[in-house]
């Protein structure tokens, strides 16, 4: 009995000695990649040493521009109709620079950040990476991982508006992506139904004839429903949305540092909420949720019985292949009473050249050309949503390239653009916290004033640990 | 007479007929996918009809040309590449693993066999980064070899186990009898507990068959290139929550994946189910 004592005793040691040397190689991983960045960035400061050493680079370049070969990795998620255009792209790219190949690592949304997270962990990811916005404030946490743009000889940044690149395409100042394509919001629209209600698609719904409008035509069918959102886009579609077109500003204060609407305001607009979702001819939210953003799968709008969806421009694609394209329109998203109308607009897509590759003039050079060059951007087309570049979407629209309701979506959003969200309501800890909170009150398991107050004491509390 | 006889038919009758229903509302998905091959997209989510009113043909050789850049031939090799190695060599290493431990006396048996044991509760998800960093330092990324090396060294715990199981309930006499003969321990292990143990390896087999073929997360993270995707992944690469998918070309492309798995399944089924319960029995 002793003896076997004993061996157990050592067999746990052994295991716990395991387990603390997994996460010493884990701990000191981290002080590496911590290491790595600082001195990359000490190489990069804005001393004079830093500029010849571009410029050595930059005539290195040129000299050796066709001679020596390149292999680059290009990592990007799409669909299929999106790879093949891209494909088509580096193709082009590759028959002009023969010294040049372009491995692509191309994939669906799911699993993509989790892949270029572990990727960026262990120093291996492409040289020219596809990047959402919203991932920055973890990605700046990483270190310093993406070229800063602005110190590159070859990017053209004639063509893009100077705040959008500092509101959706930097950190910290540093611009180290540029914008793919925009991306315009607002209502998606089913034409049939439209005309079925006798409901005129070019209406602007306030938030309370949106109510009044879902009740009548719940009424007059009861299984069609106005509109239906699901709950994991509660932030984004309804609540975001609406204090934007109330208040004319986002629930956090632009800095980030704290909540920056009273208890009063989120309990109006809670209750609101509640109000919207137990309103016959809005679908239950229940139901609408099995479609967690595959909303186009939803068999009532298969069947014509949805009126509209809210979503962004870069996804009515999915929307149009499932009730034909003719069927589809879109309009503004719901407006207050007498307030200002703020339409979001983002980025559907950035892309940015990683510190690590080893050749940078190639990779800044060939995003360079997908973004502004005439040939790469009638191949890409609106695969992105319309490109943000200027003289590109101009150039587009130029061959009749974008679809009506694209470009309309896009340019109402750019019409009346609503200030760019603060940069931790992005955060995946604090929009976790904001949307397990809306679902409670959409669901009314808690009563908006409860919530409110929690909302204020979660997010806050969220912030101030996040910035200690 | 008869009445005892017909009781029993319409007994069994009902059995059957509640065995029919049962089992068909378990494979209704599988033969909606099979259907929904055909299916264009309006038709596919607006109704749960299995016949397709507008049938689309086209679908197989559509799926099967993919985006053009690889087809699927690629990536059904690609996937026998990574599939077949992985199993063969989990068959190899586990069996001689586990003979040893049922087999031999040796210092720190038992605590070793604690560690198997132990590394058989410990959660996959705790070892992705670790793993990942290891095969990254050896330069194993984009490779196979992640999938390949760690079944040669008899890394899945799981099988260890099930075959020390099933070695136990074989009587040591026959290995005495063979030592007697002149057989080595290699031979002993090769020449009379292999053929006995058929049943274990199938069932070691067709698991870690399946289990590799529908691995998603681990091609993932370790294979970087489309040119090495297995189908998994292939499968994957078209179902972006933004964008429209051919849903009638993926679905069919899901059907032709289904195949080998069942295929392998269904012809080493019997020595399949006797693994299982022969594993379980001596628990």
């Amino acid at each position: 009995m002793n003896k076997r004592n004993r061996i157990s005793m050592a067999v746990s040691a052994l295991l716990i000695t395991g387990l603390l040397s997994a996460c010493n190689a884990g701990g000191s991983n981290t002080t590496a990649q911590t290491i790595a960045p600082a001195q990359s960035s000490a190489t990069e400061g804005g001393s004079s040493e830093a500029a010849t050493s571009l410029d050595t680079q930059v005539s290195m370049a040129e000299t050796a521009d066709n001679s020596t070969p390149v292999t680059l990795r290009f990592m990007w998620w799409g669909g299929d109709s999106r790879h093949e255009a891209t494909l088509s792209a580096i193709d082009t790219y590759t028959a002009a620079h023969p010294n040049v190949t372009i491995e692509a690592e191309y994939q669906a949304m799911d699993g993509y950040q989790q892949k270029l997270m572990t990727q960026i962990s262990g120093g291996n990811q492409a040289d020219i990476i596809q990047l959402d916005y919203v991932w920055f404030p973890d990605l700046a946490r990483q270190g310093d991982l993406f070229l800063d743009l602005k110190a590159q000889s070859n990017i053209d940044l004639s063509g893009y508006s100077e705040s959008f690149l500092a509101d959706y395409c930097s950190i910290n100042g540093t611009l180290i992506s540029l914008p793919m394509g925009t991306n315009g919001f607002g209502l998606i629209m089913n034409k049939a139904f439209f005309e079925k209600h006798s409901l005129d698609p070019s209406q602007t719904f306030t938030w309370d004839s949106l109510i009044e409008t879902a009740e009548k035509v719940n009424a007059e069918d009861s299984g069609d429903y106005l509109m239906s959102i699901e709950s994991s886009s509660l932030t984004g579609m309804i609540f975001e949305p609406y204090i934007l077109s109330n208040y004319g500003y986002y629930w956090l204060t632009d800095d980030s540092s704290a909540v920056r609407l009273t208890e009063e305001q989120l309990t109006e607009t809670f209750t609101y909420m509640q109000k919207l979702f137990s309103t016959p001819g809005i679908q239950p939210l229940g139901e609408a949720s099995l479609f967690a953003s595959q909303m186009e799968q939803n068999p009532i709008w298969a069947n014509n019985q949805l009126g509209f969806t809210i979503d962004w421009s870069g996804t009515l694609g999915k929307y149009s292949s499932v009730i034909g394209e003719d069927n589809l329109v879109v309009g503004k998203p719901p407006v207050s009473e007498g307030g200002q109308e703020l339409i979001p607009t983002k980025p559907s897509m950035v892309i940015s050249v990683s510190q690590l590759t080893s050749a940078p003039e190639v990779a800044t050079d060939f995003i360079n050309w997908m973004l502004t060059d005439n040939q790469a951007v009638e191949i890409l087309g609106t695969q992105r949503s319309v490109p943000t570049n200027t003289n590109a979407l101009a150039h587009l629209q130029e061959i009749g390239a974008v679809s009506e309701p694209m470009s309309q979506m896009v340019q109402q959003s750019m019409d009346q653009p609503a200030p760019a969200p603060p940069a931790l309501a992005a955060n995946s800890e604090v929009s976790e916290i904001v949307s397990n909170l809306l679902e409670e009150v959409a669901y009314k398991s808690v009563t908006p004033s409860d919530a409110a107050q929690q909302f204020i004491e979660s997010v806050n509390s969220k912030i101030q640990e996040l910035q200690s | 007479m008869t009445k005892p006889h017909t009781r029993h038919t319409g007994r069994m009758l009902l059995t059957h007929l509640f065995m029919i229903t049962f089992g068909l509302i378990m494979l209704y998905p599988l033969i909606w996918m099979v259907f929904s091959a055909f299916k264009p997209n309006d038709e596919l989510f607006s109704s749960i009809a299995l016949l397709p009113k507008r049938p689309v043909w086209d679908s197989f050789k559509a799926g099967w040309r993919g985006t053009g850049q690889f087809t699927y031939t690629t990536f059904f090799k690609n996937t026998f590449l990574l599939v077949l190695p992985t199993v063969f060599f989990t068959v190899c290493s586990s069996s001689i693993v586990a003979y040893g431990f049922s087999r031999f006396d040796f210092r720190f048996k038992r605590p070793l066999l604690m560690l198997v044991i132990g590394t058989l509760l410990l959660p996959g998800s705790v070892l992705v980064i670790p793993r990942y960093l290891l095969f990254n330092r050896l330069g194993w990324l984009n490779t196979y070899l992640p999938f390949i090396v760690p079944a040669m060294f008899a890394c899945n715990s799981f099988f260890i186990y099930m075959m020390i199981q099933f070695f136990r309930g074989i009587p040591k006499a026959l290995d005495e009898a063979a030592t007697l003969d002149g057989c080595n321990t290699f031979q002993v292990y090769l020449l009379v507990l292999m053929p006995i143990c058929k049943p274990a390896l199938f069932s070691a087999m067709i698991f870690q068959f399946i289990w590799t073929w529908n691995d998603f997360f681990g091609p993932l993270l370790y294979i970087n290139s489309v040119k090495l995707y297995p189908i998994s992944l292939a499968l994957r690469m078209s179902l972006d929550s933004t964008m429209a998918a051919n849903w009638n070309q993926v679905l069919a492309m899901s059907v032709l994946s289904l195949l080998p798995g069942t295929i392998l399944f269904f012809t080493s089924q019997r020595y399949f189910v006797d693994g299982v319960s022969a594993g379980a029995i001596k628990g």
